[in-house]
Formats: C-alpha cells, structure tokens, sequence
C-alpha cells in the first residue's frame, strides 16, 4: 500500500523529494533500521564485555 | 546556592521568560496560537519533540534508577527509532493532510464524535495526571536545595511557565524547547565532566567501567523473556515500540508539535531526527546515574538521600536505630573504599582481582540491606513507604558540585521541566478548546473569542497541575508513575487510531466499543496480574483492533477515509 493509496489528496512528489545524502525516504528510513539494530548490538557487545561480575 | 549560581539561574529564567514575551507578538487568531500557523522547520520542531518527551523527570528519575539499577532502563526507549519510521510512512501523513488541530479530531472524520470525544476526554486525563507529575518533579530539587517547602514551590514554578505559554502559545513554547533542549546536551556534557573530574586522580577510564561492571552496572541488554521482568530487550523493542507509537501517534502533545511544520517533509524529519538522537542522549544520561554510583565508592554516600525523611527520623524516638544504622553504614563505605582502591592498583599492576572484587560485592550487599534497613524504619516512623530514588542526583548537586556549573545544572532541570509541561499546556489546552468546547458548546464564533477561551483553558489546566502535583510526592519513582498512568489508555488509543488509518471497513460502532473493552482489558491485567506496565501498551492496542475488525462493516460498505 503507497501513502498515496491511504490518504486521498497527497502530493505525488513527496515520497520521491530529495533528501540530501540520503537520497529518498526509503533510504532514510533504511538507514535508521539499521542504525537501530547496530545501537543493540552495540550495547550487547558492551553489556557483555563490561560484565565483571564475580564468577 | 552561591550568588554565581543565583546569577547563572537568573539569566536562564530571564531570557526564557522575555524570549516567551517577544514570540507572543507573533499570535494572530487560534491557529497562531496551537499550530504556529503551520510555518515551522524540521529543526526547531524536533528539538521540542525531544525536549516535550525530556522532562525533569528524564534527569531526576532516570539517574536515581540507574544508580539503583544500571543501564537495563535503555531498552525502554530502544524501539522509539523504529517507532518514528511507522510514524513517518503510517500516522504523520493522515493528520498533516486532514489539516486537524488535534489528533482526536482526525477521528470524527474518520468514524464518529462519540469516539473523538472519548479518546480526547482519556488523552486529558491521563495528560493532565502526568503534567502534575512533570511539576512535581522540580520542585523536589528546589525542596532539597533552597529548603522551600514543596508547595510553595510547586506553585510558583507553575505560575511561571504557565504566565509564559498563556503569552507565547506554541511558537514561544516550541522556541523556548529549542533553547532549553540545548542547553540540556550542555548539562549532560558537565555533568558527565563534573563526574569523571571528581573521582581520585588515580582512577581511570578503564577503572571506572571495571567498577560499574561488578555489580553489571552496565548491562544494557537483558536477553530474558520473563514478563514480569520490567524491563528486557523484548519488552522494550515490542512493548516499547507500541508505547512510542501511541505516545508520538496519538498524544496531542506530541501530534500539535509536527502539525506545526510548514510541509509534510518538516513534519517527517523531525521525527527522523529524534530517531537519531534519543537513544544516544539516553545512554547519556542513565551514564550520569552509574557514574555517580562508581563516584560513591569513593565518597562517603548518605545512608538516604531525602534529606527531609532522615530529619523526620531524627527528631523521632527511633533515632538512636537510625543512628547504629548509619554508623555501620559509614564502616562499611570504608571497607569498599579501601577494597576499591585496592583493585584499581591491583588492574595497574596485573594483580589476582577475583579476591578484592568478591569483598566489593560483599560490601555492596550489605551496603544496600542498611539502606533497605533505613527505609523500612524511616517507612515505620512516617507511617508510610519511603523511596529516595529521585533525590540521588539532587543531592549530590548540592553536596559536590562547584559554583557557578550547580546553578547551571539546576537551571538544566528546570528547562527540562518547563519544556514538558508548556508542551503539555497546550496540548491540553488545544484538546479541551477543539475537541470540547468550539465542537459541543459554541461551534460558531469569532477567532478572537477562541483565542481567549484558548488562554483561558491553558489556565485552568495549570491551575489543575498544581493541585494535583501537590499530591504526587505520595507516588514511587516518578518516571514509572508517568508511564503507568500512560500506559493503562495508551495501548488502547493506539488500537483506535490503528482501526482508523489501516482497517478500511472499520466503523465508529468498533473503535468505539473496542475502545471501551480494550481498556477495561488493561486495568484488569493491571490490577489482578504481575505482567510488567510495558505489555500494558501492546494488549490494549491488540484488543480494541480485534474488536474493532470483529464488528467492521460489510464488505462495499464505504467508511470515510480521511479529511
């Protein structure tokens, strides 16, 4: 389902606008899932390396 | 305070206040006052989003929880990233396009005025509950500090951010987060610095995450699926997802503020924005809590950090009690400060650590059963519970931080505060004027009169958060008390809205008695079982759209869409 399809009226170019280095919102959007799952994994990595708890 | 800090809060309260008085030349008519006249940029805006979700609260509740507990809290806004981009593809354009004041009334277009009327009655009360909270919440470090009593503080902290916002309307209040939102990355920056230069000049970097990591101070993922546990990598990533979505979705406070945005485009990058910077702003922040527990292994913590609770036990019989705890709680810092300083010699030179880091673990347990011993018998004397969780950072401003960068880190608090609550003042106010009084009571007449009724309504909704507020020190933490309140009508408002932008053949008759059910779902799972407050969010948008679609209409029956 397009933005288009849900909401009658829209303006055709806005899902296609230029977004700098990003390019366009799907690779904006993209780019911001993976920098979410990279955030957890990253916080994994130090949740497990700072563990000093006494075995 | 020194008069340095006095200078420094001054300056901030000052151009706060007159920065409001300028913005306010610039409302003409009731859209100028809720909506900026749709006029306004991507950046301004999500600095406000951030700054509207950042409260005093943020700063207060969350470093005492990660002093108490460490780092898990960062799991709970982990799904908020994720929860933008939905935002962005799903909600955004809806309300941008149907050029709605307010969220709920998107809803009457789309099914019915019952339903608007429901969802923007639950949005006020449980909005109008937090903003108390919000108010509360300095007015706990000023009590600390300036030794006020709280409810002279909580008055006139309201009646000045709600002079401000009755003037400035939602271009001042989105102007003054901007600033105040800036000025909150300065304070986590010296707080963060103020901290690292307190600890002994021995200790270093790697010596201060080998501290924190004995007692997984910064364990930040916890893989468990217990749902009772509060907070684990599933409840924040599922149940987190679903509160971001309702709260950034269906929360006037936040819909009013991209509704301002001069294009759709503004409007989705200010959320973009915040995907980016929350997460690591909160990691910031909750930092600031566990260093200042490796910084207490160093100096003498208070056995109970409500300064007032302790002078209650004082004055009782009970002292001397009170008095053998804390003298064995002053032992026992020794014993872990010396055992401590040992350690950090013993990573220097290559030493057997399993012997000292055993000894600290041994210290912290009985450490924390003399602050559990204190708390009962302090709960004993007052006649009800004690919880100083949201006196820890306050405390040790006022106890270590220099002149000058404490009167700059109150200042920070209170920025926090006000931004919350004039984004909470006017969201609430907009509610009540839109959705109640222009569409029930006076459908017909002139801007200007909706301008002074909007006024008006900012006015008695401060007036309502101080009364309330003068009851919230009765609550635990305040950060969980402002999402439990949240979390019982959150869910289920984000079912309603879920019906509306993607069940095509969903009715008012569905959203309405899905509503209804899927809340009174969540006070049951509240009330009768352990299950933790984040599912709240997902149960009740789960109900009230399986509800929603059980009673749909038939099929070719057509449901208006949008504006």
């Amino acid at each position: 389902m397009t933005t288009d399809d849900r909401a009658p009226g829209a303006r055709p170019e806005e899902d296609d606008e230029s977004l700098g280095v990003f390019g366009s919102w799907r690779a904006l959007y993209a780019a911001v899932l993976i920098y979410t799952f990279a955030l957890v994994a990253l916080l994994y990595l130090l949740t497990r390396a700072l563990d000093h708890s006494i075995t | 305070m020194s008069g340095i800090d006095w200078l420094v809060f001054a300056l901030y309260f000052g151009g706060v206040v007159s920065f409001a008085y300028y913005q306010s030349r610039k409302n003409v008519g009731v859209e100028g006052f809720f909506l900026a006249n749709r006029r306004l940029g991507w950046g301004a805006i999500g600095l406000s989003v951030m700054a509207t979700q950042a409260s005093a609260i943020t700063y207060i509740g969350t470093t005492g929880q990660a002093f108490s507990e460490g780092m898990g809290f960062v799991q709970f806004y982990l799904a908020q990233p994720i929860a933008m981009v939905i935002l962005c593809v799903v909600f955004v354009p809806f309300f941008y396009r149907s050029r709605v004041f307010t969220a709920y009334e998107y809803l009457e277009r789309r099914f019915d005025a019952k339903t608007r009327s429901l969802t923007a009655f639950l949005f006020l009360m449980s909005r109008g509950l937090a903003t108390g909270i919000v108010l509360y919440a300095p007015a706990i470090v000023l009590s600390v500090i300036m030794g006020w009593d709280e409810t002279s503080t909580i008055v006139i902290m309201g009646a000045i951010t709600v002079a401000y916002t009755i003037m400035g309307g939602i271009t001042a209040v989105i102007w003054t987060d901007v600033i105040q939102m800036l000025m909150m990355f300065l304070g986590i920056g010296v707080a963060l610095a103020v901290l690292f230069s307190s600890l002994p000049p021995t200790v270093g970097v790697g010596d201060i995450m080998y501290i924190g990591g004995i007692q997984e101070m910064w364990s930040s993922i916890d893989l468990s699926w217990d749902p009772t546990n509060r907070y684990t990598l599933w409840s924040g990533m599922i149940g987190g997802l679903f509160l971001a979505l309702a709260y950034f979705g269906t929360d006037q406070s936040q819909v009013q503020r991209y509704l301002t945005a001069s294009s759709l485009k503004q409007s989705r990058l200010s959320l973009i924005f915040n995907a980016f910077f929350k997460v690591p702003m909160q990691v910031f922040i909750l930092a600031i809590g566990v260093l200042l527990y490796v910084f207490y292994h160093f100096e003498r913590p208070p056995l109970v950090f409500h300064a007032a609770e302790v002078a209650q036990v004082e004055s009782s019989e009970r002292a001397p009690e009170y008095r053998a705890l804390e003298t064995r709680h002053g032992e026992v810092h020794e014993l872990r400060r010396t055992a401590t300083l040992e350690l950090v010699d013993a990573r220097a030179t290559g030493d057997d650590l399993e012997p000292l880091k055993r000894a600290i673990t041994e210290y912290d347990a009985e450490l924390a059963g003399l602050r559990q011993d204190s708390r009962a018998l302090i709960a004993e004397v007052r006649g009800s519970s004690s919880n100083d969780v949201n006196y820890v950072f306050p405390s040790y401003l006022i106890s270590f931080v220099p002149a000058g960068i404490l009167g700059l880190l109150i200042a920070v608090i209170f920025a926090a505060a006000m931004s919350s609550l004039d984004s909470e003042l006017t969201a609430l106010s907009s509610a009540t004027v839109i959705d109640f009084y222009r569409r029930h009571f006076k459908p017909e007449a002139s801007d200007a009169h909706y301008l002074f009724v909007s006024r008006m309504a900012t006015l008695g909704w401060g007036v309502f958060a101080v009364l309330f507020a003068l009851y919230a020190g009765q609550l635990g933490s305040l950060i969980e008390a402002v999402n439990e309140v949240g979390s019982i009508f959150y869910g289920s408002l984000l079912g309603v809205f879920t019906l509306a932008f993607l069940v095509k053949r969903a009715n008012g008759r569905g959203a309405f008695i899905g509503l209804i059910v899927g809340m009174a779902s969540v006070l049951a799972v509240s009330l009768f079982t352990d299950i933790a407050w984040l599912w709240y969010n997902v149960l009740g948008t789960a109900i009230v759209v399986l509800v929603g679609f059980l009673l749909r209409g038939p099929p070719g029956e057509t449901q208006p869409s949008t504006a």
